[in-house]
């Protein structure tokens, strides 16, 4: 049997014709170097980054409303999420080059009615719905609304800027609702590219 | 170079000078636990924890309709779904902690209300549509056609919190496996690591 380092079958040792090569021994290492690569993008990480924000108050979307202060961050491996405050989008840094990722961002909301839309983006680059590589919208005759904007598996740039976006053809407030479904945004390491 | 495990280039061995120490051995023992509770949740697991459910009959939905029993369990690694039976509703129970938990119901219908609207709901601990949901999804309907993705990732959960899954829709409809294969369905999965 070949195993995932290259090395063939072990014998026991002392052994008085076969050495425990460093050959031997670095293949096991460049094994584990692998996948802790794949797994954590990198042999000094030990998880992946995952970015994850909700919003504990209302969110008032009128026109195309970026994410912008306001918002509460419960994890960011990697502190890549920057709030320059006010009404100016915040945006997430991608950390890392070589890996795909997961794109989700939702919000929710009600007492809209009759024939309106509710839509979310996700923008790379700049804070401009121009530059949007994931889209959801929502037509709304009444009752509750939920907006998902999901992105599995998007290859991106150590240096890419997230922007988040929602709108509404009519003023509305997107809210906690039903207890603990919360207007959220999650960015997460997902693997390889 | 140093690799994952800490550890120095190697060397050839049998060596009069250095030993094969129980510091660089232990590093690669710590490596491989690392791994192992990143991927499995826990170095003694061959893998994570996963829990897939579908429906292959007919639900009437008018109102709410919690799932309870009926569901084909396909995939249930840990043997976390519990069947209370007749009207209670079923759920899951999350096996360990410190790890984040994908969580999904969806369902389809041919023929929906017209002006009418569908939604689904995940709930967190206990039973309750409209006070204890952490995840959810609506869709406006108008007699087509009608599917909820009720969807949320990366969710942070303790051991033993209880998953349950409801439906709802503001007219009779009948949810059952349509086009073929696209069955209700319920998945939960360990997404690794917080």
């Amino acid at each position: 049997m070949t195993h995932a380092t290259g090395n063939g079958t072990w014998k026991d040792y002392p052994d008085t014709t076969t050495k425990v090569t460093a050959a031997r021994l670095e293949n096991a290492e460049t094994s584990f170097d692998r996948l802790y690569t794949s797994e954590y993008a990198g042999t000094a990480r030990i998880k992946r980054a995952v970015f994850r924000a909700y919003r504990p108050t209302n969110w008032a979307i009128s026109g195309d409303t970026w994410v912008s202060s306001g918002w509460t961050v419960t994890h960011d491996t990697d502190s890549k999420w920057t709030v320059p405050g006010g009404t100016t989008a915040s945006y997430y840094t991608i950390p890392y080059s070589g890996r795909v990722w997961d794109l989700f961002f939702k919000f929710q909301f009600s007492g809209i009615t009759g024939n309106n839309i509710g839509a979310g983006k996700i923008n790379i680059g700049t804070a401009s719905v121009a530059q949007s590589i994931a889209s959801d919208s929502r037509f709304v005759i009444g009752g509750e609304t939920n907006v998902m904007v999901w992105r599995p598996s998007v290859p991106l740039t150590a240096g890419d800027k997230l922007y988040f976006a929602g709108w509404c053809s009519t003023p509305c407030t997107a809210a906690t609702q039903y207890g603990g479904v919360v207007s959220e945004i999650i960015v997460r390491d997902v693997g390889p590219a | 170079m140093t690799h994952a495990t800490g550890n120095p280039v190697w060397k050839d061995y049998p060596d009069t000078s250095t030993i094969v120490s129980a510091a660089k051995l232990n590093n690669t023992e710590t490596v491989l636990d690392n791994l192992h509770t990143s991927e499995y949740g826990g170095n003694t697991r061959t893998r994570p924890a996963l829990f897939r459910a579908f429906y292959n009959g007919s639900i009437a939905v008018n109102g709410d309709y919690y799932i309870t029993t009926g569901w084909t369990i396909d995939i249930d690694t840990d043997s976390g779904w519990t069947v209370p039976g007749g009207a209670t509703p079923s759920y899951y129970t999350i096996p360990y902690g410190g790890r984040f938990w994908d969580l999904l119901i969806s369902f389809g219908t041919a023929t929906t209300g017209a002006n009418s609207a569908m939604t689904a709901k995940i709930m967190l601990n206990t039973a309750s549509a409209t006070t204890t949901a952490i995840a959810s999804d609506s869709r406006s309907t108008n007699t087509w056609e009608g599917n909820v993705y009720c969807w949320r990732p990366c969710v942070p959960l303790a051991a033993a919190d209880k998953i349950y899954f409801s439906m709802w829709s503001s007219a009779a409809i009948t949810v059952a496996p349509t086009f073929g294969f696209w069955y209700p369905n319920l998945m939960i999965r360990d997404a690794g690591p917080v």
